[in-house]
């Protein structure tokens, strides 16, 4: 039985991953594969017992130690036992981080975030490492799954599925408990409509600690670039704030003048605290959304 | 206003239903987003005012309310059912005495009186084109006047009697007892060896005898003078020999004391004499006996040596009235009429009941500044000139004179206006043209007539007043029909034209809310929109 067989019985949200999407994710670790070609195994080594290609150095033979690690030739020459030591090869800690606001959910934002967080997990674990899935919710973060196996990519489905968006995200200061909870040099990936107050500069939080990355920033046209359709009434689904307004023309374009300005500045401070901007729209395909993943991360 | 079908106002009742439907229709849609952080705070002002505004709100409910009142037919009634009482005032020499108006103003105002708000008053001067000059128009042109058209009553107002039989028509008598007028009836200009001889004829219209002094002069200077006796009643005259004289003089009469006479009829007061030259062209193909008729009419009324009233020179087109379809354009136009009863002038049996506003209407064609016509084949005292005029407006305002009488021409029509260069037009005095054949008044022959014979009333006003009996009206036949016309034609043009512009003009509102539905994408997941 394949993977993605398994995860539609597994009972995941069907409106929030389709069938065609679990073929998209039960193929991704080859796709990961052929679109990483040519490239190291791992881009980073970590301590451990690795394998056998990355030597890092001897050390004192201690019992219990495997003896196909003792280094024999260097037994014969200096007469004591000493085993061989090597990095492993294995990739750094993928850290999916989704803003659970309420905001995430209207114009199909909530299923697109969804599967992006989804692609994210998914990318992070055929990279053969460790990730983690967590929500901002009212200025926290919440950290619902964390899995290193292809296989426990149902757990993420289910996961996500049972995030609902409500609240507020409050990135102000979601971001620097964010912080705290990163390790240093991990990938980050932020999914999230930066449909906050919060000052972009909240972002410079995440500096100084050798993280790598992306801010996913989910836009949703009806917000960042309404269509005229005369006389409206605006609801804001997070604070439940009314607008009444003609939305002509010239108000369309204010407001996409003003939402452009809003994505400028987030994108100019992401790129210094070693996050790359990757804008996407409920309407971006899935394997689009997975190329600019794989191809675009660090 | 009435309805053709009352009951169709109760649609009016769909007028708020308009209001409600556009109102539902024009309602803000919520739009749930995912936030507001773009919109403007102040971008939440305009929509009420917008709303107000709408055009669309307003045609929407002027073509309900057209259709509405169209479907109910409205009626208006232009006129209502009336009776018409027309009522003739005579005029003439007569009318212009003091106090004649203002009994006849009282006669109208009780007549108007008695009249509901759907009748109508006619008033009409006899003759209607009236100076004041003429002698008062005889009983039966004020009859015949009162008899034209449809009325429901008939009244002639005249300071004179009552005819014997008034033949249906009410006749009310303002004259007044106390009237005081003595007067010029008659006056002769004659050509002698050393100057002129002019006769003066003067009418005592009174019930006393009085003594007058006429005086004949020259502007300032006095040519001539001599007192007589009038009898109560009688005539007087003298004949003044003066010798030459200027372009103008005036011959007036003043009291014993040189003091100006003054009595309730100052038009009679006093007769002027001018000289002036007069340009005439006279048809080659006029018959000799009608060059006899220009004489008198020309000599009756300017003198033979062309002493008139105007001071301007004169152009004459002198035609038969058989031609005046063809006539040269001219400022002044005389045309005759050979035999009476003929043509236009078949209104009556003989030329005495001539109307001279038929004879106006058929010269109406005729492209002239002042016209005059005469009769020639009828008894020279019952001929008449017509003399029209242009106004600024183009209509013609004629003046009677009948032959013999006192004619004020009114202003030159050609003042201003430079004769047409080819008019066959000759600068001549009339008595170079028609020689002596009389002074003024004096037609047909040499001497002088007087004019005023005792059994003629036209220059004696009148003194016996009779009472106004108001019949009751509504006893009589209705001849004013209502007329009622129906609205419904422009209700409905105007109903379309409110629906061809709510459907043709596009209006900003229903562009975007079309614009927004062509646009429209949704929601894969949860609805966000709601209606």
């Amino acid at each position: 039985m394949s993977e993605p067989t398994r995860l539609v019985t597994a009972s995941v949200d069907s409106d929030l991953f389709p069938p065609a999407f679990l073929r998209l994710l039960a193929a991704l670790p080859a796709a990961v594969q052929r679109l990483r070609a040519g490239a190291t195994e791992g881009r980073r080594a970590v301590p451990g017992q690795g394998g056998r290609f990355l030597f890092r150095g001897h050390r004192e033979y201690r019992p219990g130690d495997d003896l196909r690690r003792v280094d024999w030739k260097v037994a014969a020459r200096l007469g004591r036992l000493l085993v061989r030591q090597f990095d492993a090869e294995r990739d750094l800690l993928t850290e999916v981080w989704l803003d659970g606001s309420a905001s995430m959910a209207p114009w199909g934002g909530r299923v697109k975030s969804a599967r992006a967080a989804a692609l994210a997990c998914a990318v992070g674990v055929a990279a053969a490492g460790r990730t983690r899935l967590g929500v901002l919710t009212d200025g926290r973060p919440r950290i619902l799954m964390e899995a290193s196996q292809h296989g426990q990519l149902t757990e993420f489905l289910l996961a996500l599925g049972d995030a609902r968006p409500v609240g507020r995200a409050d990135l102000a200061a979601a971001l620097p408990r964010l912080v705290k909870r990163v390790p240093r040099g991990s990938r980050l990936l932020l999914i999230s409509d930066l449909l906050s107050r919060a000052e972009p500069g909240c972002l410079h939080a995440l500096a100084g600690r050798g993280l790598r990355g992306a801010l996913l920033h989910l836009r949703v046209p009806e917000v960042t670039a309404p269509m005229p359709a005369g006389l409206v009434s605006l609801l804001d689904v997070e604070t439940g704030e009314t607008k009444t307004v003609v939305l002509d023309e010239r108000l369309s374009a204010r407001v996409a003048a003003r939402a452009k300005a809003h994505a400028e500045r987030w994108a100019s401070h992401a790129g210094p605290v070693g996050l790359r901007y990757l804008p996407f729209a409920p309407s971006t395909s899935d394997e689009a959304l997975l190329r600019r993943l794989v191809e675009d991360l660090p | 206003m009435t309805w053709a079908a009352a009951w169709a106002l109760v649609g009016l009742a769909a007028l708020p239903v308009v209001w409600l439907l556009h109102r539902r229709r024009h309602r803000p849609r919520t739009v749930a987003l995912p936030s507001l952080l773009f919109v403007e705070p102040e971008a939440a002002a305009a929509p009420a005012r917008r709303q107000a505004l709408d055009p669309e709100l307003w045609l929407s409910l002027l073509a309900a309310l057209l259709l509405v009142l169209a479907a109910a037919g409205p009626l208006q009634t232009t006129r209502a059912e009336g009776r018409t009482v027309r009522v003739v005032v005579s005029g003439g020499l007569p009318a212009t005495a003091q106090g004649y108006r203002g009994r006849v103003d009282r006669v109208l105002a009780r007549i108007a009186g008695a009249l509901a708000a759907q009748d109508r008053l006619e008033v009409v001067e006899e003759p209607w084109w009236g100076t004041g000059l003429e002698p008062r128009p005889r009983p039966g042109v004020l009859l015949a006047s009162a008899d034209a058209g449809e009325a429901a009553w008939r009244v002639v107002v005249s300071d004179a009697e009552a005819p014997a039989d008034p033949a249906g028509t009410t006749w009310v008598s303002v004259g007044s007892p106390d009237v005081f007028n003595v007067g010029v009836v008659a006056t002769a200009l004659t050509p002698q060896s050393a100057g002129f001889e002019l006769f003066v004829n003067v009418r005592g219209d009174d019930t006393r005898s009085s003594t007058v002094r006429l005086v004949v002069r020259e502007h300032d200077t006095v040519l001539a003078q001599r007192s007589v006796e009038i009898p109560a009643g009688g005539y007087a005259s003298h004949a003044f020999s003066i010798g030459r004289i200027g372009l103008a003089f005036r011959v007036e009469l003043t009291r014993p004391d040189g003091s100006a006479w003054s009595d309730d009829l100052a038009a009679d007061d006093a007769v002027a004499y001018e000289r002036v030259p007069i340009r005439l062209h006279m048809d080659p193909a006029l018959p000799l006996a009608l060059r006899r008729a220009v004489e008198d009419v020309l000599v009756s009324t300017l003198g033979r040596r062309g002493y008139r009233d105007a001071t301007r020179d004169l152009a004459l087109v002198v035609a038969a009235s058989e031609t005046t379809g063809s006539l040269p354009p001219a400022p002044w136009l005389l045309v005759l009429h050979p035999a009476p009863g003929e043509g236009a002038l078949r209104a009556g049996a003989g030329i005495d009941r001539v109307r001279p506003d038929a004879l106006v209407r058929n010269l109406s064609t005729v492209g002239a500044d002042l016209v005059y016509a005469v009769s020639a084949a009828a008894k020279p005292t019952d001929g008449f000139a017509l003399l029209l005029e242009r106004d600024a407006d183009g209509r013609r305002w004629p003046v009677v004179a009948r032959l013999g009488q006192v004619v004020h021409f009114l202003p030159d029509p050609t003042r201003g206006r430079p004769a047409p260069a080819d008019t066959p037009l000759w600068p001549l005095f009339v008595d170079d043209l028609l020689g002596e054949v009389g002074g003024r008044g004096a037609v047909g022959g040499a001497g002088y007539r007087r004019l005023g014979t005792p059994d003629d009333a036209s220059s004696s006003l009148g003194r016996t007043p009779t009472e106004l009996r108001i019949p009751d009206l509504r006893a009589r036949p209705a001849d004013l029909a209502p007329e009622t016309r129906s609205l419904r034609p422009p209700l409905l043009a105007g109903a379309v034209l409110a629906l061809l512009l709510l459907w043709i003009v596009p209006w900003s509102g229903r562009r975007a809310r079309r614009r927004a539905r062509a646009h429209a994408v949704p929601s894969a997941y949860g609805n966000p929109v709601h209606s």
